[in-house]
């Protein structure tokens, strides 16, 4: 399975700790103070009661396959990735996000599998700056730990 | 029954689909012109342009027409809803007396390159370019999420197709004209699994145009003119991330125009649905009444979306799926072919005998993150 590309994205004051956390291995979102409850997309107002009380949290990066598409004719940007699986992911105690789903066969991919987020592929993804982002790839629950590549 | 709001004097279809060589000025005026003429009326007589995406927006495109006596103007866009909800728009500003003959105007020529832009794009475009979503796969997300939750089969939605294949062989105009079978359907390359090419709409150029007019204006005509019954459209989205994608706006603006119009569905003899995808019509399908939800599957069977004998007879021109789809927006000719249901127009082999009331919805960009939904309920030109 090809690793799949970064891509050029506008990244704005408040989806920041999202891509950073992202290069990190971890899942980082907009939360609300007042509702103590999930912001997304990143905001710095939240849509439920207009408070600016606005944080972020770090969730587990666990969550359940919502919906997944192997796509056949993508993104050009992911023209390289060969097919390609587009997925929602309902994280745990947190929102309902686009993804991808990698390390798993896609005749083995099932709505309501457990996934978690994938490990950074190296030190050097760690450092985002300002160039293209990775976007959230998760893997199964039980798939072989850190370092272990896709 | 409720009011007729406003009632539909013209309507025209560009006949081509494949238009190279021409500027989409070219393409505007020819089908304002097709629409007046088949209205009866002039650009004189236009006081009101409702348009969406034409270049340089409603400024320029009143110029180019030569319309200088609009009392109203709407620039709209809601993608592929937009005409369907400028039906709407256009009624009910006759009905506060802003003005008499509305002008409803779209084209593109998405075949020749120069599609043009939709909506800028959206805040939350990061969130889905970071992992490569297109158009197509986020419908096929919502498909997956049908088929996990109501067992809904390939199959099931290749029958949308099938009908829409079988419709538009009668029409000369249509892009594909060749029948299809259920097998052929689930045999085409996958796109974006579960959707394959035969689930996914035509690109076309060309494009469309409705009259609007008042009760008063119809009467002058002398002809029967369909009337407009109601109109109603919500939008939906990823909701906080707290999104239900198997449900569509259509479970808003279906109820809701039934209510104006003071039908229901069981009242409805034909439908015009924008067919973007076959889970497209499914869900609005499910939504707008015609089943309960997540039995779409269960009702598309044995034919009954085939006119003209089918149960419920749906876009009998061959739709987005077949016919046309012109600037990858679905509203304005779904509208056209219900006014020919309406006028008794239809290709003779599927007419449905005594139509009397026409429902016409559509949605707007991507039911698989957020979309538009209209619906608008019209019924034939004797219906007082």
């Amino acid at each position: 399975m090809s690793s799949l590309p970064k891509v050029a994205v506008d990244v704005t004051p408040e989806s920041r700790p999202f891509w950073e956390g992202l290069a990190r291995g971890e899942l980082v979102t907009t939360w609300c103070e007042a509702c103590d409850g999930h912001v997304w997309p990143p905001r710095d107002r939240c849509p439920v009661c207009l408070t600016d009380r606005v944080g972020v949290r770090t969730l587990s990066g666990e969550g359940t396959l919502y919906s997944f598409s192997v796509v056949h004719r993508g993104d050009p940007a992911f023209k390289d990735a060969g097919p390609y699986v587009l997925a929602y992911v309902s994280l745990d105690g947190g929102p309902t996000i686009m993804a991808n789903v990698e390390g798993v066969p896609f005749d083995r991919l099932e709505v309501g599998m457990r996934l978690r987020l994938r490990a950074p592929e190296s030190a050097e993804s760690a450092e985002p700056g300002d160039g293209p982002v990775g976007g959230a790839v998760f893997v199964p629950l039980d798939a072989p730990g850190e370092g272990s590549g896709a | 029954m409720g009011r007729v709001m406003a009632r539909i004097a013209g309507a025209f279809e560009h006949p081509l689909r494949n238009i190279p060589d021409r500027s989409l000025e070219s393409v505007y005026l020819e089908i304002a012109a097709g629409a007046l003429a088949d209205a009866g009326l002039g650009p004189g007589d236009v006081d009101a342009l409702i348009t969406s995406v034409a270049p340089g927006g409603p400024l320029a495109l009143a110029e180019l027409l030569g319309l200088g006596n609009l009392r109203h103007v709407d620039g709209t866009d809601t993608g592929g809803a937009t005409y369907v909800s400028s039906l709407g728009a256009a009624a009910r500003a006759i009905q506060a007396g802003k003005c008499k003959v509305a002008l409803i105007i779209h084209a593109g020529l998405p075949r020749q390159g120069n599609a043009l832009p939709g909506a800028p794009p959206s805040p939350m475009l990061p969130f889905e370019a970071a992992h490569g979503s297109t158009l197509i796969a986020q419908y096929a997300l919502v498909a997956r999420r049908h088929m996990h939750e109501y067992g809904t089969r390939r199959e099931d939605l290749a029958q949308i197709k099938v009908a829409a294949a079988y419709h538009a062989s009668f029409n000369p105009k249509a892009l594909l004209r060749n029948r299809v079978t259920v097998e052929e359907v689930i045999d085409s390359p996958p796109i974006a699994e579960p959707l394959h090419r035969l689930d996914c709409c035509v690109t076309t150029d060309g494009g469309g145009a409705l009259v609007v007019v008042s009760e008063e204006i119809a009467a002058q005509l002398g002809k029967p003119c369909p009337g407009i019954l109601a109109q109603a459209e919500t939008i939906r989205h990823w909701n906080n991330g707290n999104l239900d994608l198997t449900a569509t706006g259509a479970a808003r603006s279906g109820p809701e125009a039934f209510e104006q119009a003071g039908l229901t569905p069981a009242d409805i003899d034909y439908v015009s649905i924008y067919d973007s995808f076959t889970i497209t019509v499914l869900t609005a399908l499910e939504d707008l009444g015609f089943c309960p939800k997540g039995e779409g599957a269960k009702f598309v069977q044995d034919g009954a979306l085939q006119a003209p004998y089918g149960r419920l007879p749906f876009n009998t021109d061959g739709g987005g799926l077949a016919n046309n789809h012109p600037d990858r927006r679905g509203g304005m000719i779904r509208a056209i072919e219900a006014v020919r249901q309406l006028r008794g127009e239809a290709h003779p082999e599927l007419q449905v005998p005594d139509c009397e009331f026409a429902l016409v919805h559509g949605s707007g960009f991507s039911l698989g993150s957020r979309a538009s939904a209209s619906t608008a309920i019209l019924c034939r030109g004797d219906v007082k």
